[in-house]
């Protein structure tokens, strides 16, 4: 390979290397991604997120409180299953729905025909420098949404 | 010359076939001597940052990466071996990034992009390592700036929220910034982190704040953190401000450090900053990083506990 070829290939690189980090503030902030990862340079911009997650019934009632009605270690499947995606929500946003979650309490609540999920995301917000709601959304499931 | 050529240059050292200056004797004495150096850093590094990171039991996957970092890792620090070990090293990293995706740090894509430029440019070839040369310092002034930029893009630095939020939640960040924020201050930010956790340890609450701090020094220092980030790679350009820049620049991560304590990605940011300096720095300096990895191996690699571990926080 040419010198001439392999500094086509260095400008091309740099180029990337510089047009990434651009792009990557809309891409984090439309998708919820993690902005300190994705190679975007913005690590220690914003502190660490935190998620929330209520599920209900198809009346309305909450999961959590009808967990007393359920065995431990059906309680423990739906923890089981809500810790890790979570975690993985906080890294991928919008890019990792709850069907984990939804999918174990579907399981416990065998006569439910559907389960909302409306999930909560927390960040330091720049105007009031308190904690607060930085996006909300709600995920509609039935079973056969997730193959039950 | 070609525009890219002539852009390429601005970094230094200047093009060998149009200058003749491409040796230790040149402009910039040694630059040869610390491509070589840093090239056995790079593996050094490699193999420690994945020695620090082993995969559970239950990720096959993840420790056979691990394994072959190791393997490659110490051929690449094997003199005769280097170049072939920079294509594999490429191929591992870039592995070892996906794998740990979506958790992968920016160091590691830091990693890949510099063994790339390696693998590309042979440092032996005159013309070709003084473009390596350019590649690399374009590349670390690139994102260096980029960590200023995508500060003051997110904006938590103008009323030093996010310092002070550290600040009240971790007691790496409460330690040094407790110099610069008045201790009734401090006390008050740490007074939201009242929900406590199962292990022990305590997280802010959803509504928690507000993270303002009444100490103007300490909101001075951090509207400076992304002034210095985004001023230091321009003055690293210029031939005159070069070396006080990438002085600036090592001192400035030592200082972060402080803080973070990410310290392997300390060492290898102030590696890429010894790359800007006159005089062999990466290789005069390369014992002591030598140690301070063997000291982090013993320490934590692999959970030895050989040496007790301080201050170092693992990434």
């Amino acid at each position: 390979m040419s010198l001439n070829i392999k500094r086509r290939i260095v400008v091309v690189v740099l180029f990337l290397t510089t047009a990434w980090p651009a792009a990557h503030y809309f891409v984090i902030r439309d998708l919820g991604l993690n902005p300190w990862n994705w190679f975007g340079w913005a690590m220690y911009t914003q502190p660490a997120k935190r998620v929330r997650a209520h599920a209900f019934s198809p009346g309305g009632a909450s999961v959590t409180s009808m967990l007393s009605t359920v065995t431990k270690k059906q309680g423990d499947s739906i923890m089981q299953a809500y810790v890790p995606w979570s975690r993985r929500y906080l890294e991928l946003g919008e890019l990792a729905p709850p069907d984990e979650f939804a999918r174990a309490i579907l399981h416990v609540f065998g006569r439910w025909s559907s389960v909302r999920v409306e999930v909560s995301r927390f960040a330091l917000m720049r105007e009031t420098a308190s904690m607060g709601v930085e996006s909300m959304r709600t995920y509609n499931y039935t079973r056969a949404d997730l193959g039950l | 010359m070609s525009f890219t050529t002539r852009i390429l240059a601005q970094a230094g050292p200047s093009d060998a076939r149009l200058t003749g200056a491409d040796d230790q004797q040149g402009v910039e004495p040694g630059w040869r001597t610390n491509l070589f150096w840093f090239r056995i850093f790079l593996f050094m590094h490699m193999g420690v940052r994945s020695a620090l990171t082993i995969p559970g039991s239950d990720d096959a996957l993840g420790q056979a990466l691990f394994g072959l970092a190791m393997v490659t890792a110490a051929i690449g620090c094997t003199p005769g071996f280097s170049r072939g070990a920079t294509r594999v090293a490429v191929l591992v990293v870039l592995a070892q990034l996906v794998h740990s995706m979506p958790d992968t740090a920016n160091h590691v894509y830091l990693e890949v992009v510099v063994f790339l430029f390696l693998a590309l440019l042979d440092p032996r070839d005159g013309p070709e390592a003084t473009l390596l040369m350019q590649a690399l310092r374009w590349f670390i002034a690139i994102f260096f700036a980029y960590t200023g930029i995508q500060k003051v893009v997110y904006g938590y630095y103008f009323d030093g929220q996010f310092l002070a939020y550290m600040a009240a939640t971790e007691d790496r960040f409460a330690l040094v910034f407790q110099y610069l924020i008045p201790a009734a201050e401090l006390e008050r930010l740490q007074a939201f982190n009242e929900v406590a956790l199962a292990d022990g340890r305590h997280q802010v609450a959803i509504d928690a704040g507000p993270y303002r701090v009444n100490a103007p020094l300490f909101v001075a220092m951090s509207n400076l953190v992304y002034v210095f980030e985004i001023v230091a790679p321009i003055l690293l350009m210029f031939r005159r401000t070069r070396t006080a820049a990438a002085l600036s620049i090592i001192a400035f991560v030592v200082l972060i450090e402080l803080g973070a304590r990410e310290i392997t990605f300390g060492m290898l940011m102030s590696n890429l900053a010894l790359l800007y300096l006159a005089g062999p720095w990466v290789k005069r300096l390369f014992p002591a990083f030598a140690a301070a990895y063997l000291y982090l191996l013993l320490a934590d690699g692999g959970g030895a506990g050989i040496l007790p571990m301080f201050w170092y926080s693992p990434a």
